[in-house]
């Protein structure tokens, strides 16, 4: 029933997201509100959930279900971060699109049904590739992301008919299944960036929505590579040389990416790139554990996948809340965030540690293990090098933010309270809190429409920290501009019937300081409704850092193994006992699957030797499924 | 007897051929909706009534989300980049290869399913390695096709949830497609600020591009070039309206005396060639013609 509640929200909140042209008040509340109904369905999806659609089941599992509530929270804090910042975009859709493709994905007992919906998925990232330019690069965008949505449909397809392991008419199955594993590579390669294709992964902050990447990046190449690890261990784990040669592209295709995606996020200085190449050489892990083909590596594969999920969203918002407290993302001029925004500077501290872990902690034992088991002996420092590499990356970051701070620093709006026209808090002089962000208001002219006026802060104008930033909207009520304590309007009140023209004039003037605004608007002080809504106005910053926190301590307790991550981890999802039950392309003849027939005495009739009667003749459940909710069996192919 | 099979997979085929060779984004649609309605019964035994009741509303909407967008848009690509005719010489010889070579024994399903497989397989080559939106998206959405009838040759019969993944999965691509081939479907974008601008700036911030509230391009506002390169559809279609109304503005050039450029433009005339007296033609601005 919670699966079942799951995909309506998902199906609910895209449908209303998406069907309205114009993102009004119904498409900007229900993205939020679906994924937090999302997040509840998802947290009661256990060992014992079923639902039946057709002649296939959907099996919940406790991993899946925390699979899916991480998905669905971090997806919600992220969208809290986009409303804070102004961005109501169509991210929270997207999400619910994809988490719905997801959670078929991962409770499907049928891989045809897995690995199709896996893909099904992947096409949501569309959503977020929309901007109203038409530059060229713009335009590679587009082309980028419909190409991507090829490949990784076509190879999860593919995937699909190898895996699902029809009776081939050639003497062995090595080249079938080197062609299921490459499929499941460059599925996962291509939709999280790794380095042979980063080019569109780096480009996001300029083709995407703001928090596209969390989408883009984390969400869904999760998922996929959630299922990916499926059969790792158990359909590829023969060791034929042509699957070796697979397994070494795909080694050698993850090495690289946790190396130079690393450097790459040391190097560059827009922070959406910073954070898009750090996603990148963090999902090198996903890379090593499909490359790793032992059973050992699925549960720290899981768990590292949980973190991956919550500590990478947080990343991207705290890039995006960064970018609109400054009003830049670029580092140059970013200098000094630290001092502004201290709490944003706390986050990436907590973020980087629940992205590397500590010795002994959980995120970091898994780490080290699926590098230990994935890559040879020589290779294990790349586990030293990616640590430094990763560490200088956040180190730099917040020792740019620890300078002296520039003009755009200074000028931005800090994250200390502010309480707008209290009687309870005396107004502070302007000397001792100069506050330098822009003044913009808005006058209604004669004839009803509204203008702008932003004059730029004079380091003589005398305004207190009471003054309202300038906000997002172009258009606001006429009761909010009349409210608003900015000196040309609510201490001109006269003024309002002015033209434009006269107003732009009274805008040059020198601008009175906000308790000299009270004072002169004394008889329409508003009230404290409304002094609580200009306060809440006031404080985007602080609000927009306080999810980001909240996003980062999420992220720290799964990587300590808390919220039940730890546990979780150690059971899969239903299409690992798919897996698992079906005997791989050498099978020995091990003691428990000696019921299961061999490939070669598969009956003629049905297409998979260890299908049952279904129709579709693809992985079903074994006779004896394996039940969800234990330990993982130890290998079948005696490796 | 001709099997329905049989029917269906050469029906699926001839869509295929349409979706990938059509420069029209509604005939596109038109084909991808044939060939998505006859995909399905393809497979033997056929799939129930209520799986091929959502495959074929999975397909309407489809069709109807790609020719809503190209409509709006009026989106012309380039069409097929090797021909038409060389499209159905490569369908017809990659239908007779997967008729004959059987590398699945014995078949789960029909040859015939495995043939058109193969057929929309080779089909999609061609699309996907283009640079048009539309026409990557309609080969992707063969592929998919493509491989999922091979998946009903080899493995069998998709089950019901199969079905309504692979709808969903078809739906999606080619939503996808509508989506990213449409340069206007970002209205929200004008009224937010990008990353790292100002809230006054950003709410100031009409684009380079002149786009109106809504993402709509102002009716005399000049197509950018990228623009008319990548949609020569929507740019011819707008050049026609500005012609005439440029013709009725513009001063009418004095006898004896050659007319201007923006004079023969507006007259729709080929513009001269440079004033040196090079015979070489100006350059054009649509894209490159297809070759034949």
């Amino acid at each position: 029933m919670s699966l079942l509640a799951f995909l309506v929200a998902c199906g609910g909140g895209a449908v209303l997201g998406l069907a309205e042209r114009q993102p009004g008040r119904i498409g900007r509340w229900a993205g939020p509100i679906c994924l937090l109904a999302a997040l509840g369905a998802a947290l009661l999806i256990g060992s014992t959930t079923r639902v039946s659609i057709g002649d296939v089941d959907l099996v919940g599992s406790e991993y899946a279900g925390r699979f899916l509530a991480c998905a669905a929270g971090s997806a919600l804090l992220a969208c809290l971060v986009a409303m804070a910042s102004g961005w109501p975009d169509r991210l929270a859709p997207a999400a619910l699109v994809a988490f719905g493709g997801l959670a078929v994905a991962t409770t499907a007992v049928d891989a045809g049904v897995a690995l199709v919906a896996g893909a099904a998925s992947a096409t949501a990232g569309a959503i977020v590739i929309v901007r109203s330019t038409l530059r060229a690069d713009e335009a590679s965008g587009r082309l980028a992301e419909i190409r991507t949505i090829a490949v990784v449909a076509a190879a999860l397809l593919l995937a699909a008919v190898t895996v699902l392991r029809p009776a081939w008419n050639a003497a062995s199955d090595g080249p079938v299944f080197v062609v299921a594993f490459l499929s499941l590579g460059i599925a996962l390669a291509v939709r999280s960036g790794a380095v042979p294709f980063h080019v569109p992964a780096a480009r996001l902050g300029h083709v995407a929505a703001p928090l596209a990447p969390a989408l883009l990046l984390v969400w869904i190449p999760a998922g996929v590579g959630l299922l990916a690890i499926s059969w790792s261990a158990t359909t590829f784990g023969t060791r034929s040389d042509w699957l070796n040669a697979a397994v070494g592209v795909v080694q050698t295709v993850a090495v690289a990416t946790l190396v130079l995606g690393s450097l790459a996020a040391l190097v560059h200085d827009e922070l959406e790139e910073v954070a898009a190449y750090s996603i990148v050489a963090d999902s090198g892990f996903v890379l090593l554990a499909l490359a790793s083909r032992s059973d050992a590596a699925a549960e720290p594969a899981r768990l590292w996948l949980l973190v991956f999920v919550a500590a990478k969203t947080a990343l991207v918002a705290w890039a995006a809340a960064t970018s609109r407290a400054f009003a830049t993302s670029h580092l140059g001029r970013l200098r000094g965030w630290l001092r502004r925004t201290p709490l944003l500077g706390l986050t990436l501290v907590v973020i980087a540690v629940a992205t590397l872990g500590w010795p002994g902690g959980a995120v970091y034992e898994a780490r080290a293990t699926l590098l230990r088991l994935a890559l040879p002996g020589q290779l294990q420092f790349l586990f030293v090098v990616t640590m430094i590499l990763s560490i200088a990356c956040y180190g730099r970051l917040l020792g740019v933010g620890l300078l002296a701070p520039t003009d755009d620093v200074s000028t931005a709006r800090s994250e200390r309270p502010h309480w707008v026209g209290g009687p309870s808090h005396p107004p502070r002089t302007a000397a001792a809190t100069p506050d330098t962000s822009p003044i913009s208001a808005r006058i209604p002219d004669a004839g009803g429409a509204e203008a702008e006026l932003v004059a730029p802060r004079a380091g003589d104008v005398a305004a207190g920290p009471e003054s309202v930033p300038a906000t997002p909207k172009r258009r606001r009520s006429r009761a909010a501009a009349l409210a608003q304590p900015i000196p040309s309007t609510t201490a001109a009140a006269p003024h309002t019937e002015e033209p434009a023209d006269s107003a732009a004039v009274s805008a040059s003037a020198q601008i009175p300081a906000p308790d000299q605004i009270q004072t002169d608007a004394s008889p329409g002080t508003p009230g404290f409704r409304r002094r609580l809504a200009l306060t809440w106005r006031a404080n985007r910053t602080l609000e927009t850092s306080l999810v980001v926190v909240v996003g980062a301590a999420f992220a720290v307790a799964l990587a300590s193994g808390q919220l039940g991550a730890a546990h979780a981890s150690q059971f899969g999802i239903p299409l690992d006992a798919a897996a698992h039950a079906t005997p791989t392309p050498v099978p020995p003849p091990t003691p428990a699957f000696t019921a299961t027939p061999l490939p070669t005495l598969a009956p003629p009739a049905t297409a998979s030797p260890s299908s049952s009667a279904a129709p579709s003749g693809s992985v079903a459940p074994s006779p004896s499924p394996m039940p969800t909710n234990l330990p993982p069996p130890t290998r079948v192919n005696g490796q | 007897m001709i099997q329905l099979a049989f029917v269906a997979a050469l029906s699926t085929v001839a869509g295929g051929i349409v979706a990938a060779g059509a420069g029209d984004g509604r005939v596109v649609a038109l084909g991808l909706v044939v060939a998505m309605v006859a995909a399905p019964l393809a497979s033997s035994p056929e799939p129930t009534v209520l799986a091929v009741t959502f495959r074929i509303v999975g397909a309407l909407l489809a069709a109807y989300l790609l020719a809503a967008s190209a409509r709006a848009q009026s989106i012309v690509s380039e069409g097929s980049g090797i021909g038409v005719a060389a499209e159905l010489a490569a369908a017809a010889a990659a239908f007779a290869v997967g008729w004959f070579v059987v590398p699945v024994k014995p078949l789960a399903g029909p040859v015939a399913a495995q043939a058109a497989g193969v057929s929309l397989l080779a089909l999609a080559v061609v699309p996907l390695v283009g640079r048009d939106v539309l026409r990557v998206g309609s080969g992707a959405a063969v592929l998919a096709l493509g491989i999922s009838l091979l998946l009903e040759a080899w493995v069998g019969p998709a089950s019901a949830l199969q079905q309504i993944a692979l709808t969903v999965l078809l739906v999606g691509i080619v939503g996808a497609t509508s989506l990213l081939m449409s340069p206007s479907l970002a209205p929200a974008t004008k009224r937010h600020p990008v990353a790292g601008m100002a809230d006054a700036a950003a709410g100031e911030a009409t684009d380079e591009t002149g786009l109106e509230e809504g993402g709509r391009r102002p009716a005399d506002a000049p197509v950018p070039l990228e623009s008319a390169a990548a949609h020569p559809g929507r740019a011819r279609s707008q050049a026609s309206t500005s012609r005439r109304k440029t013709r009725q503005a513009a001063p009418a050039s004095r006898p004896g005396q050659a007319p201007s450029v923006e004079e023969e433009a507006a007259a729709g005339l080929e513009p001269r060639a440079a004033a040196t007296g090079s015979p070489t033609r100006a350059r054009r601005l649509h894209p490159r013609e297809p070759r034949r």
